[in-house]
Order: structure tokens, then sequence, then C-alpha cells
């Protein structure tokens, strides 16, 4: 496919696939609520609607160029970590480090999230900001792990080359534990779910409490962007891609990335929030002691393999 | 039909709502919660992301103050509902919306909001602004330089609000005299020291009455090292008891808003049904077993000091038994809650003020 048309297709396919997580979201919510499902309940446009109609706000002395900067990254890094993923044939950027490029915008993340909450120059902004911190650090190692897996599995950093190792054994039977570990790592950078602790309503909102308006629309829409980025992600490294039979690569890609963001979105409400130094706990004694462990097993498999 | 108005029409399908509750007033309180579950309308979590400001009743002195910084601020478009009765509530819900969707009164609002503030920063006259000794912790509004009215002419997203100037809560007792001239006015911080005797910023900050899922009328004023609590003064505004209320009801309330504190929205808004459903069927026998499957819930609430001695997973099995009618639901005291979020950071403290508050002097049976 023609390279100039792939990245205005991958962004339509982000926004698209975002625009699912949020109508699921709906679905759930107004089911759990006893609510009708209604094209009206589904439907995300009048929160759109609402945030685009609504004034932006600022604070005494913010920081606006790093609090706005901060606003949009989340965004911007999650187009950037869908720019390794393969979407059909062909890339966006052919990198041979694509899982590193996909790692390194991931702690992006840990920059544009402090900023918000620093940026806004409020005491819940910044604590929210810092709860983030503190989150990150307890993820961050075992996502390194997780990632590191599949690519001792295929011998190589480059996403394409570990899809074509998955040929007939998908990774995420030989290496759940790292899939595992990978989806909940994704939920904990997007503000998800149960890591949403920086964001959280005890604390006025976290790092969302001084936005609003189109500010507040891009950081929403940054965690659901983030969430599908880590999915379309997850796809190549775990589920073998495009792989299975009867339908074209695309659909099935396609299908496997509804099927792991449908998987997040149901997370999402039925956990309570972690606070983050209870998930430090388990982030550092537990996580990572298993990746460790999977990635021991995966490289033993790959020894036992070798010709 | 212009395309401001259409999208205004969109935008109020579904408003935010700030929910004020006030002391005395718990009856309202649940019917103003139960028509936004029913309605499927959020409450905000912070004035920032609210349409609506609902007040339960009519606020006392002290909690009225608060009510003012925290509407100056809601961003525009804004509307203001009181309901004084359980029927109130809706109608008043709807009459907000008509006014959030009157896109005329809100750019009238937009506008004299600005041209207040501009004609007070003219005057130099800094007594024009509403004022409140006891400010919540968000009312961090900006104080910007003089802007042409014609900004807010527009109420699309173009125009920067200019919500109340209201100090950051760092100025207390910080009058440490620096001689440095900080960006709006700000003093610079004490040092304090920690829990682990490091010296660190210390930081005044009042815990509003108005924060999500918070008692009526409670502020807690904290000294803050770091993030960690280093002391605390609870402070009830306006207390006026509430009407008694079966255990069964108390139980499930102070359940949905532990539930809500920690996170589990699901399972508040199973509370809260079950409230509505008055304590007892399948909502509430759904409730239950959901709460004694809840493995992580629990393991997250180990270890928070609970009202009467034992941990937040104690308080949550003593809930569980009052639902059922059993006795021995403890009584909330406020100094021992002062006593309890020392050494704890926010979010904690937020869930032992949750687990404290719902509970009043008349409940305890034993």
């Amino acid at each position: 496919m023609s390279e100039l048309l792939l990245a205005p297709l991958a962004l339509l396919l982000l926004a698209g696939l975002a625009l699912v997580s949020v109508v699921a979201d709906r679905a759930l919510l107004a089911r759990a609520a006893g609510r009708r499902l209604a094209l009206a309940e589904l439907s995300p446009w009048p929160d759109v609607a609402r945030l685009l109609v609504q004034r932006r706000r600022t604070t005494t002395a913010p920081d606006a160029l790093l609090w706005r900067t901060g606003g949009a990254g989340l965004l911007v890094a999650a187009a950037l970590m869908l720019a390794v993923v393969p979407i059909g044939d062909s890339v966006i950027a052919d990198l041979p480090i694509g899982i590193v490029w996909f790692n390194a915008m991931d702690v992006l993340l840990w920059a544009f999230v402090w900023l918000v909450g620093w940026g806004a120059a409020s005491a819940t902004a910044l604590v929210g900001g810092y709860r983030y911190l503190a989150q990150a650090l307890a993820y961050e190692l075992p996502l390194m792990f997780a990632l590191t897996a599949p690519a001792v599995a295929a011998a190589s950093l480059d996403v394409r080359e570990v899809v074509a190792a998955q040929g007939d054994r998908w990774h995420v039977v030989e290496m759940p534990i790292a899939f595992a570990v990978f989806l909940l790592c994704v939920a904990a950078f997007s503000l998800w779910g149960p890591f949403r602790a920086p964001a959280g309503s005890d604390l006025a909102g976290g790092v969302l409490a001084e936005t609003s308006g189109v500010d507040r629309l891009l950081l929403l829409a940054g965690r659901h962007a983030l969430v599908v980025a880590g999915a379309a992600f997850a796809v190549p490294l775990f589920l073998g891609g495009g792989a299975g039979p009867l339908l074209p690569e695309w659909t099935w890609q396609l299908l496997k990335t509804l099927a792991v963001l449908l998987l997040l979105v149901v997370v999402r409400r039925r956990l309570p929030v972690l606070r983050p130094e209870r998930f430090a706990e388990v982030g550092w004694v537990l996580l990572v002691p298993l990746t460790l462990l999977q990635v021991l097993v995966t490289s033993l498999i790959v020894l036992a393999e070798a010709p | 039909m212009g395309l401001t108005d259409r999208l205004a029409r969109a935008a109020v399908r579904r408003p935010h709502v700030l929910l004020v509750p006030v002391p005395g007033q718990r009856p309202l309180r649940w019917a103003a919660e139960d028509a936004l579950d029913e309605l499927g309308w959020a409450r905000a979590a912070s004035p920032a992301e609210a349409d609506v400001l609902l007040c339960c009743g009519d606020p006392g002195r002290d909690l009225a103050e608060h009510v003012e910084v925290a509407w100056e601020g809601m961003p525009g478009p804004r509307a203001r509902a009181v309901a004084a009765t359980t029927d109130e509530v809706e109608p008043a819900l709807r009459a907000a919306v008509r006014e959030l969707a009157d896109v005329r009164d809100q750019r009238q609002d937009a506008r004299t909001r600005t041209a207040a503030r501009l004609s007070a920063a003219d005057r130099g006259d800094a007594a024009a602004e509403p004022h409140a000794e006891p400010h919540d912790e968000h009312a961090m509004s900006p104080d910007e330089p003089a802007r042409s009215p014609d900004d807010a002419a527009e109420m699309d997203h173009d125009g920067m609000d200019m919500a109340d100037a209201e100090m950051a809560g760092m100025d207390h007792s910080m009058h440490m005299d620096m001689g440095m001239d900080l960006p709006g006015g700000l003093v610079m911080a004490d040092r304090v020291e920690d829990r682990d005797g490091l010296r660190l910023e210390g930081l005044n900050l009042s815990l509003g009455p108005l924060l999500p899922g918070w008692p009526a009328g409670l502020r807690l004023d904290v000294l803050l090292s770091g993030d960690v609590i280093t002391r605390a003064d609870v402070v009830r505004l306006d207390p006026r008891p509430d009407p008694p209320a079966p255990p069964a009801l108390l139980a499930l309330d102070a359940l949905a808003v532990l539930l809500e504190a920690t996170g589990w929205s699901e399972g508040a808004l199973r509370a809260r049904r079950a409230r509505a459903a008055a304590g007892s069927g399948p909502a509430t026998d759904d409730l239950l077993r959901r709460l004694r499957r809840a493995r992580l819930l629990r393991w997250s609430l180990r270890g928070l000091p609970a009202p009467g001695g034992g941990d937040l997973v104690d308080h949550l099995d003593r809930l569980v038994a009052a639902v059922r009618d059993e006795p021995g639901l403890p009584a909330a005291d406020d100094a021992q809650l002062a006593v309890d979020v020392v050494g704890l950071d926010l979010g904690t403290a937020a869930l032992v003020v949750a687990a404290h508050a719902p509970l009043q002097p008349a409940l305890a049976r034993v």
C-alpha cells in the first residue's frame, strides 16, 4: 500500500477503534445501571459536544506551555506507538527496533502526564502527576521484560519479524505471563480502569482537575487512543499478527485488535482503583520476578528448538 | 438552525453535575443521587468538569461561601439549581438543562463575568472578589490582566475563562518574606519535617466540602509535608442533624460512599440502587454477594484505620452485617478522624474520610 495513504489510514483506524471502545464502555455502563441500550445512550457525541462547547480555563500562574504540551502529548504518543504496528503488509515506520520504539513512546508518557499535573499549578493536579510517576515506576520494568520475551523468541526487535516468527504457534501460548503483564501495563500507562488513581475522583480529578473544554477532550481522547494503540501492538507481538484461516490478513488483525480492546474495556469498571503504593508492591515483588522467569523460560525454549 | 444551537443542544444531553450535599438534608442528597443515576448523568469531580451546580437544600452561611467559590470556578456554559424538597430535584435539574441550552443567556453570563472582573481589576479592588476565607482546594483560578470583553462574547472554546481570583492554599501560615516577586503573588512554601525526618515543603490545604463523595459540610484542613498529612483539623460547616433513617439504609449509604471512594463505581451504583429499593430484595442480595467475592477490594482496603477500630476490611464487614439488620455499626468521631488521617497520603485519607463520615453519632447501636 502506498506509504502516503498509510498514515491517514492508521489515524482513521485509531479514531475508529477508539470510538468502538467508547461505545462498548457506555454499553456496559448502561447495562450495569439498568438502562436500555438505545442509540442516544451509546453515542459519545453528547460528551464530545459538551467539551467542545465548554470554555477553557486556567489557574493562577500555570506553566501554560508545559501544561498544554503534556495535554496534547497523549494523543501524539498514541499515534507514534501506532507507527510501528504493521497494517496489512506495510508499516508506517519500518524500524528494525520497533519494539524499543514502542517502549520509548510509553516512557514519553511519564513526561507528558507529569507535565499535565505540574503545569496546572494546582495541589491536586500535582499529586495526580506524582501518583502517575509512582505507578509508572512499578509497571515499567515488568513492561520492558514482557516486551523482551517475544523479541527473544523471534531473535529480533523488528515487529514484522516477530510476526513472522509466530508461524504455527502464537506467542500468547508460549508466554502467557508476558501477554497478561503487557495488557496490564497498557491499562496502566493509559490511566485505565484500576490504574486511574492519577486522575482519580478522590483528588477532584487528579491530573484532570483544572482542565476543561478542549484541553480535557484532548486528555480523555488521549487515554482512549493509548489503549487502542496498546491493543493494536499486542496483536503482532503475541497474537500472530494477521494469521488465521479463510479471511484476509487485515480482517484477522482488526478482529484480534477488537477482541483485545473489548477485553480491556470490560476490565475497566469491574475493578476498584489500585492505590499506587499498593501497586508498587505488586509491581516489584510479583511482576518483575514473574516476567524475568518468563524471559528465562522463553530463552530455554529457543535454545531447545535451535537446530 | 445554526451550528452553535445544534452543538449546544447535543451538549446538554448529558451534563455533569456538581452535587452540593447540605448538612441535615440527607434525604435530598439521596434523591439527587438517585435522580442522577436514573438520568445517566455523571457526577462532576471538580468545578472544572461541571455544567450544573445542584444544591441539595439551602446551604448555610459557611457552606454558601464554598459554593460561591465553586460556582466561580465553573467554566461556562453553566447553570445553577437548588432543590428544597425531594420532589423538586428532577424539575430543578431539567430547568438547569434548559438554562444551559440557552445560548444567548450563557453568552450574557460569560460577558458579565469578564466585565465584572475587568472593572474590579481596573479599580484595583481585590475586595470585589468573593473572598472565602476557608477556600476549598480546587478553587485555583486565574487572575489574568485585562482582556477584551469581546473575547467572552464567544461561547466556544476560544475564550480563556477567568473564573475568580482565589489565592492558592499556600498562603495560610507561610508568611516567609522572601522579598521575591513570585508569579500570581504566591509565596514560597516553608519546610516542615515529615515522618521520615526529611524536610519537605509544607502546604496548608483545605480539602473542601465539595469533593465528590465527601460528607456534607465536612472540611479537612491539613498540613501536608510532600503529600503526607502531618496535621489535620476536622471542621464541620453549619452542622445540623439529619432526620433518622433505618440502619440498613444508612449502612447501604455508607457502603455506596465507601465504594465510590475506592473507585469501584459499579459497586457504588449497585449500593445506591439497593438503597433506593429500600434495602431489601434482589438488588441488595446481589450487592452483598458481590461484596463477598470482592477480593481485590478487600486487599486494597487492608491496613487503613476505620471508625470503631480495626481496618477498613472489618468496617466493610460491619456495614454488610448492618445491611442485614444485625447491630454493631460504630459511631462517627471527628476527633478520631483527625488522628487517623495523620501519616496518610491524600488518597488514603480520602478513603478514611469516606469510611468515617456517613455515620452519625445517632447511628451507634450496640
